[in-house]
């Protein structure tokens, strides 16, 4: 990651990607009437991510800015500056979390043990880091 | 001496039956995945369908990621159609892909497409 506007570029990808196929699953779910299956707390997989904070950080900050463009009061001018702020709050938690949110949401949806989720990523660190330490010291280990 | 299929139990004659009277042909192809291969046939096919895709990416340019990603949208949008492509079973309406089946194919593609332009390099 050279520069911070590819990582910006790739959340805002990854959000309009999860939008997207949220948008798609609704319209053919209505217009096919297919019952939905696999459901973990109501939602679906693409839903879930829907609601990570990263992409509700973003919707709220932009809902924020927007309201800020077009207050019709001081009191609403002032509402808006706080969503701005409490989205952007919203925003670098979701950043900051999104492995930790993407695992969980994972993890509930296939139904897999939090334990082994961390046994299989650990299992792939110790995997490529001996590959790596293999070929930093060109021999076998 | 018997010819065609023989030694078959009176549950699987009455499921090949139920099988075999479907009325459209989709619904033959739902009965057939869950019947026959208890759900799982256009999943491992969409999956033998990826790794073919990625052999042929992988020939014309070495670039794993990438071509994952590309391979994973083309994919995705089969498994799209497959998901709604529907039928009777027994008086429930199935899919030619479940739920869980279909959002692994959109979900590794998403994934793959974070990664890719989070770590570009210029």
């Amino acid at each position: 990651m050279k520069y911070i506007r590819h990582a910006s570029a790739a959340f805002i990808l990854f959000a309009i990607m999860v939008s997207l196929w949220v948008q798609s699953y609704h319209s053919l779910e209505t217009n096919y009437n297919v019952t939905r299956t696999g459901d973990h707390d109501g939602y679906n997989v693409m839903e879930s991510l829907d609601n990570l904070n990263l992409i509700q950080g973003m919707n709220q900050t932009l809902s924020g800015v927007y309201s800020i463009q077009n207050p019709s009061n001081v009191a609403d001018l002032l509402g808006a500056l706080a969503a701005v702020g409490i989205g952007i709050l919203q925003l670098t938690a979701g950043i900051l979390l999104f492995p930790i949110e993407i695992i969980g949401v994972l993890t509930g949806f296939y139904y897999i043990p939090p334990i082994v989720a961390i046994g299989i990523v650990l299992l792939f660190i110790n995997y490529i880091a001996y590959i790596l330490i293999s070929a930093y010291t060109r021999g076998d280990l | 001496m018997p010819i065609g299929i023989n030694n078959v139990t009176t549950v699987a004659m009455d499921n090949l039956t139920y099988m075999a009277n479907s009325t459209t042909v989709p619904e033959f192809m739902v009965r057939v995945n869950m019947i026959i291969f208890e759900g799982v046939l256009y999943f491992i096919l969409l999956l033998v369908l990826w790794v073919i895709l990625m052999v042929i990416a992988q020939m014309i340019s070495k670039n794993f990621a990438v071509n994952l990603m590309r391979t994973g949208a083309v994919v995705s949008i089969i498994a799209i159609l497959a998901r709604f492509v529907t039928g009777d079973v027994y008086g429930q309406t199935y899919g030619l892909l479940t739920d869980y089946q279909f959002w692994v194919f959109p979900l590794i593609t998403i994934l793959t497409a974070t990664v890719i332009y989070a770590t570009k390099r210029d």
